[in-house]
């Protein structure tokens, strides 16, 4: 058995390449940049290390076959050692510098994966307080803990990349992940999309499945059922890690049940066996019966009630129930607003009499309970996707309340791109990082006004898109940042094309055929 | 401020009839409750769930309900049903809901959070 395992690995290693491969965008992919040193390095340590392990085999325990064998899988398999040794014990020079020697992982993006080979490393080490807590392996703690310094480094290598590409864009988000701002890792995780699939490794797509699964488990406000929806939705893009978190999933799904024989599959490949163990053994008996969705259906509750005649507290139970529910349907805001409408017309007069008890104008009273409920629309408005609906159709407390936030976040978005102007009419350049940070910043406002109504995106593509395009252009013309700038040409063509500007799409159709 | 999360009756937990004595005398309650950390004075119930409750949200409830206009705006909600625990999470017969089979998650992935 033992002599089979050369041969094993280099079967693994074959599934695995294979595997990556064979997701959507890599299809598209180039071989630039990653065959030539990557072919050479396996002709010549493949057969060294494959040599040194036969001698190992057949002639027992020799420090010159040893030393062989570890130089060679170091030049072999750099990354899968990245990221299951040296990321794991926080290294993050030596993370970054052997991530270098990983073209196949990494093609035409090395430093970028190097960046984030880094950043992962200074990420998963204890942090140097918490270690230095009475434990029993406290010199083993001590090593591990991160010095403050190792996060530097790691910051100043992304904070110095040119060039920048997927690898980079993947650090910044997991960057802004240790700085506790999750909103902007989501921002700079979804550009990755943006990018030129010539130049985003599958790698980067991987730690971004891995990353979103992540911060969808850490998501207290969805149920069971909608955490296990979103999490079959992802594309695992060849982490085993996802992919054995979906079989899981699967294998408690009713229609399309997992074998369980794929999930103890799944969890051989995945790494960390001891932390999966409890996932595997979830998977032992089928589930009886399903969680479901504690979202109601949206066309059983409309209109009903209220031709029945709703009351104040009537109102407010339903929207108590809308608030606490973890995804929010517009057909259930649109009646809970009608309900409002009705149930404040029906206490005028109780508000008005309450309000003479009291000594207060009645008219004020009313006008205060008005806000009130207006208040609150606006907290569910915020967390509702409008971008297909026609506002003009929907209630009038409601429409109010859109107007109220998309007021707001067209006034976020002006502010932004006033500054970003300035900066750019100054000639104030960044370093590409800072660049690609603020403009995923500004994308993320675009969106919110974009969820305002099915004419949000088309304000916000009027109020952006040229600062944006005049950004990309010195990005690509005066920088040579061809990457990024190509990446936000992609994407101010896809919102061109969606809000049916052709005049800015042929525009941008010319700026991405420039390349990345 | 939340009229359902944040409503000045919830946090005092009285009724939308109580007089300003009634008031003043819960507030103070609670505060005593709070200055010697017991837990029965740390959280109450809302429509939303069970909240934290700290001093500063108790002083601003007793504030809030001595404006008879923010009164009059807390009034009407303070009748909706409370729960005081948060939503439970759904269970399967035979086998742990992917929320915590998933529980230990993070540990899994080869990022997590600092």
């Amino acid at each position: 058995m033992l002599r089979l395992l050369p041969l094993l690995v280099l079967a693994v290693v074959a599934v695995r390449t294979v595997q990556q491969q064979s997701t959507s965008t890599a299809s598209k992919r180039t071989w630039t940049g990653r065959s030539g040193r990557w072919l050479a390095v396996w002709l010549l340590a493949g057969p060294a290390w494959l040599g040194a392990f036969l001698w190992l085999l057949n002639q027992g325990p020799n420090l010159v076959a040893t030393a062989v064998l570890a130089g060679t899988s170091v030049l072999l398999f750099p990354w899968p050692i990245v990221r299951r040794v040296l990321v794991p014990l926080g290294l993050v020079r030596s993370a970054w510098w052997l991530t270098r020697l990983a073209d196949w992982t990494w093609g035409a993006d090395p430093l970028g994966g190097a960046a984030l080979a880094a950043v992962l490393a200074a990420g998963r080490a204890p942090a140097a307080t918490s270690a230095t807590a009475g434990a029993p392996l406290r010199w083993w703690r001590r090593q591990l803990a991160r010095p403050a310094s190792d996060l530097i480094w790691a910051r100043q290598r992304l904070q110095g990349l040119d060039l920048l590409s997927a690898g980079g864009a993947m650090a910044a988000a997991l960057l802004a992940d240790i700085d506790g701002d999750h909103d902007s890792g989501d921002a700079l995780a979804a550009s990755l999309d943006s990018f030129d699939p010539q130049v985003q490794p599958t790698a980067a797509e991987q730690l971004r499945a891995e990353r979103t699964v992540w911060r969808l488990m850490g998501n207290t406000s969805l149920d069971d059922a909608e955490r296990r929806r979103r999490l079959l939705a992802l594309e695992a893009h060849g982490s085993s890690t996802v992919a054995l978190l979906q079989a899981v999933a699967r294998r408690q799904d009713g229609p399309t049940r997992m074998n369980r024989a794929a999930c103890i599959g799944w969890w051989l490949l995945a790494p960390r066996k001891r932390h999966t163990w409890a996932l595997l053994q979830g998977t032992t008996t089928l589930p009886t019966s399903l969680p479901t969705s504690t979202v109601t259906d949206p066309a059983s509750t409309a209109m009903t009630a209220i031709e029945d005649g709703v009351t104040f507290g009537g109102a407010a139970r339903r929207h108590a129930e809308l608030a606490r529910a973890p995804v929010l349907a517009v057909v259930d805001v649109a009646w809970l607003a009608r309900a409002w409408e009705r149930a404040l017309k029906e206490a005028t007069a109780t508000v008005r009499a309450r309000a003479r008890v009291l000594g207060v104008d009645g008219a004020d009273a009313e006008g205060g309970l008005h806000a009130t409920v207006h208040d609150a629309l606006v907290g569910l408005v915020q967390r509702l996707d409008l971008s297909t609906v026609d506002v003009a159709t929907l209630p009038t407390a409601l429409q109010q309340a859109v107007a109220d936030v998309r007021s707001q976040r067209m006034d976020a978005l002006e502010i932004a791109v006033a500054a970003w102007r300035h900066r750019l009419e100054d000639g104030v350049d960044r370093q590409p990082v800072d660049e690609l940070r603020e403009w995923t910043g500004l994308r993320h406002l675009a969106a919110a006004v974009a969820r305002t109504g099915d004419d949000g995106a088309w304000l916000a593509n009027e109020a952006s898109q040229w600062v944006v395009c005049e950004l990309a252009v010195r990005l690509w013309n005066v920088r040579r940042e061809h990457r990024l700038a190509n990446a936000i040409f992609r994407s101010l063509l896809d919102d061109a094309t969606r809000v049916g500007d052709t005049r800015s799409a042929e525009t941008q159709k010319a700026n991405v055929a420039c390349g990345p | 401020m939340d009229p359902l999360a944040e409503n000045p009756f919830f946090i005092l937990e009285l009724p939308p009839t109580a007089t300003a004595m009634e008031i003043e005398r819960q507030g103070k309650k609670l505060l005593a409750k709070l200055d010697l950390g017991l837990a029965t004075a740390a959280s109450y119930p809302s429509p939303m769930g069970a909240r934290p409750r700290s001093a500063d949200d108790v002083r601003r409830a007793m504030q809030a309900l001595s404006d008879p206009r923010r009164r009059l705006a807390a009034e009407p909600f303070a009748t909706t049903p409370c729960l005081d625990v948060g939503p439970e999470a759904s269970t399967v017969d035979g086998a742990s809901p992917i929320g915590a089979v998933m529980a230990d998650v993070s540990p899994v992935l080869w990022w997590r959070s600092c």
